[in-house]
């Protein structure tokens, strides 16, 4: 495999959503979201320090309200949500959408291995999360200037949202690869990261062994160890893995459609 | 197609390679036991009528869809087992160029040059762009370009890494006149020193400029030769009227259908004549010192042949677009051995398969080159 085909085809991937107006639309919307949720975090930061100082005298700080339990924790927990409806926005182009239009048997007549094309196409919406993502580089100087977060812990927590999106952007990579529009392939990412996200988390409560597979594949418990600013490499393992399975998963499919037409 | 020419295919490995493809989509079978060859400076036409198995059969090749059973080499290497490197010999343009419509004409090129890994994409993309005259819209946007210019632009984007094999799908349609007769020759060209295999549907397009074409119909080839030997192929359609000095004898009146007409001594032929036979009455009459009155020649033309193997003998209507010529036009020369009727071997059933030019058919019950007798007075 040849990384600069993989860099050529993210590239234009990356480029061809960043730079359309859907792709700003999107963009936009996801930092307008974000915005608002640091926001209404700041200003529940806000009440909660005013409050507590009125009532105890007490102190912003370790043993008080910190901002990174109770801004940032929260805004990297909402934003993993938001990836949910946000991702299926940027993948769902990448294979469907090639394929609709015929420029994907084009793609594939040119001298480019199927995982090249496919890795290609996985990092250029990559990328384009990354786009989204950078809205947390204004939030962390707001958020500098407003407190004195733990940065560790924030950078943590933000390493596991992008563990998220990378696992988030396999699936629907995937989805995208079998399906044959990008509506469909919008439409079956958002319900399969819903039933990731929620499935798994709503066995793990129970006892036995349903809720032990639950835990084990419950991706919003695993993401809210990162969002606490745990790094636990058992969750970094996990979600690599997962995203390495999936894209198998979607390179076979990809054969698939070859064997379709 | 010289001699030398040929001489020297045989000589070499073909650079479009397919073996027994077969593909069904479920219980449709698309492409059935489909084998063919193109060499470096041969012309491939590939024609069929729509759901032929045209499609299906450069997806293929392309390496997009695998076969069901079969194999495909490009330049000698499977397109499969060795999909990069054989495809890097590859130049691919298809009907409907999906073109990015976002993009300039530059950044497309660029972007596929690189993706193909050429050397310098730079200088292939300046290469390409001043070959095909793509200078005044290299900065336009894909989407804004006129169907010719998209055209060109796929046909650019095939050339980027200087393939010495061409695949192109309908590479003429939608264009203006002056715009195919542009592409004919830049086809032509291109066809010199590749192994160029084009889909087309337009029959002219093919008599043209391909050297060979290969008739698909139903995923079966029903017919493969050069436009020339499969138009001459039908060119049995012969028939005369002649005056003769004395009355013919039994053998020659029940050989050739002769039948009185109502002036004595005037016969006519009340059949279509094989090659062959034309060639034996024309021997006749020179022999016996007839008089020729009327000599019709039915050159069918690639359009007929097309018809009867893709529709079938009966739907054809085998006369349709012939070039029929009266004695003095079309009447074939016996010593003439250009002439279509002296080029016939001696029994059409009797041709081997490698001067039909047959590679894969036809095949029983899917007709022969030669009309059913009797299907045009």
């Amino acid at each position: 495999m040849r990384a600069s085909r993989v860099f050529v085809i993210a590239g234009r991937e990356a480029r061809s959503i960043v730079a359309s107006p859907s792709g700003a639309i999107i963009i936009g919307t996801f930092w307008a979201v974000a915005g608002l949720i640091l926001m209404s975090l700041l200003f529940q930061y806000r009440d909660g320090v005013l409050r507590l100082a009125q009532t105890s005298g007490m102190q912003t700080g370790p043993r008080g309200l910190h901002i990174n339990d109770w801004v940032i924790r929260l805004l990297v927990q909402n934003m993993g949500t938001v990836l949910v409806l946000f991702v299926p926005l940027l993948t769902m182009r990448g294979f469907a959408e090639e394929r609709r239009t015929g420029n994907l048997e084009l793609l594939m007549s040119q001298p480019v291995r199927g995982a090249e094309l496919l890795l290609g196409k996985f990092l250029g919406a990559q990328l384009s999360l990354l786009a989204c993502l950078a809205v947390l580089i204004p939030h962390a100087v707001v958020l500098a200037v407003v407190s004195t977060p733990d940065w560790v812990w924030a950078a943590t927590a933000v390493f596991g949202l992008l563990l998220v999106g990378l696992l988030f952007g396999a699936v629907g990579t995937l989805l995208s690869v079998l399906s044959r529009s990008q509506i469909e392939a919008g439409v079956l990412s958002l319900g399969a990261l819903l039933l990731l996200a929620m499935g798994p988390g709503s066995l793990a409560s129970g006892r036995g062994l349903a809720a032990a597979i639950g835990r084990y594949l419950s991706i919003l418990g695993r993401f809210e160890d990162f969002a606490r600013g745990v790094m636990d490499l058992g969750h970094v393992a996990f979600f690599l893995g997962a995203t390495l399975v999936i894209l198998a998963l979607a390179l076979r499919s990809l054969d698939l459609v070859r064997w379709q037409g | 197609m010289d001699t030398g020419t040929a001489a020297s295919h045989a000589e070499e490995s073909p650079l479009i390679e397919a073996i027994g493809l077969s593909k069904a989509y479920g219980a449709v079978q698309a492409v059935q036991d489909l084998s063919l060859s193109v060499h470096r400076g041969e012309i491939l036409g590939l024609l069929g009528p729509n759901g032929a198995g045209k499609s299906t059969t450069l997806r293929m090749l392309i390496g997009f869809q695998f076969p069901d059973v079969g194999e495909i080499r490009l330049d000698g290497r499977n397109v499969f087992r060795e999909g990069d490197t054989a495809r890097f010999e590859l130049g691919y343009m298809p009907e409907q160029l999906p073109l990015y419509a976002e993009m300039p004409v530059r950044s497309y090129l660029g972007y596929f040059a690189r993706i193909k890994g050429v050397p310098s994409p730079r200088k292939s993309v300046e290469r390409v762009v001043e070959r095909l005259d793509l200078g005044a819209v290299i900065g336009r946007s894909c989407g804004n370009l006129s169907r010719g210019y998209r055209q060109r632009v796929g046909l650019a984007q095939a050339l980027l890494a200087d393939p010495q094999v061409l695949i192109l799908d309908e590479p003429t349609s939608g264009l203006d006149p002056n715009q195919i007769h542009d592409f004919r020759e830049l086809i032509r060209g291109l066809g010199r020193d590749r192994a160029v295999l084009l889909s087309t549907h337009i029959l002219p397009e093919a008599m043209a400029i391909c050297d060979r074409v290969t008739i698909l119909n139903r995923g079966r080839v029903v017919a493969s030769g050069t436009p020339r030997d499969l138009a001459a192929g039908d060119s049995a359609l012969h028939w005369a009227r002649l005056r003769t000095t004395v009355n013919p004898g039994d053998d020659d009146v029940g050989r050739f259908g002769l039948v009185p007409e109502g002036e004595a001594g005037v016969y006519s032929v009340q059949r279509d004549l094989t090659p062959e036979e034309a060639r034996t009455l024309l021997g006749r009459i020179v022999t016996e010192g007839w008089e020729l009155l009327e000599w019709h020649a039915g050159a069918a033309g690639l359009e007929a042949v097309f018809r009867r193997l893709t529709l079938g003998e009966e739907s054809a209507a085998f006369g349709d677009g012939a070039s029929e010529g009266t004695a003095e036009q079309s009447a074939p020369d016996p010593q003439d051995p250009s002439g279509a009727i002296a080029d016939a071997p001696a029994d059409p059933a009797s041709r081997t398969r490698e001067e039909n030019g047959i590679e894969n058919g036809p095949k029983a019950g899917q007709g022969s080159f030669f009309p059913k007798r009797g299907g045009r007075r």
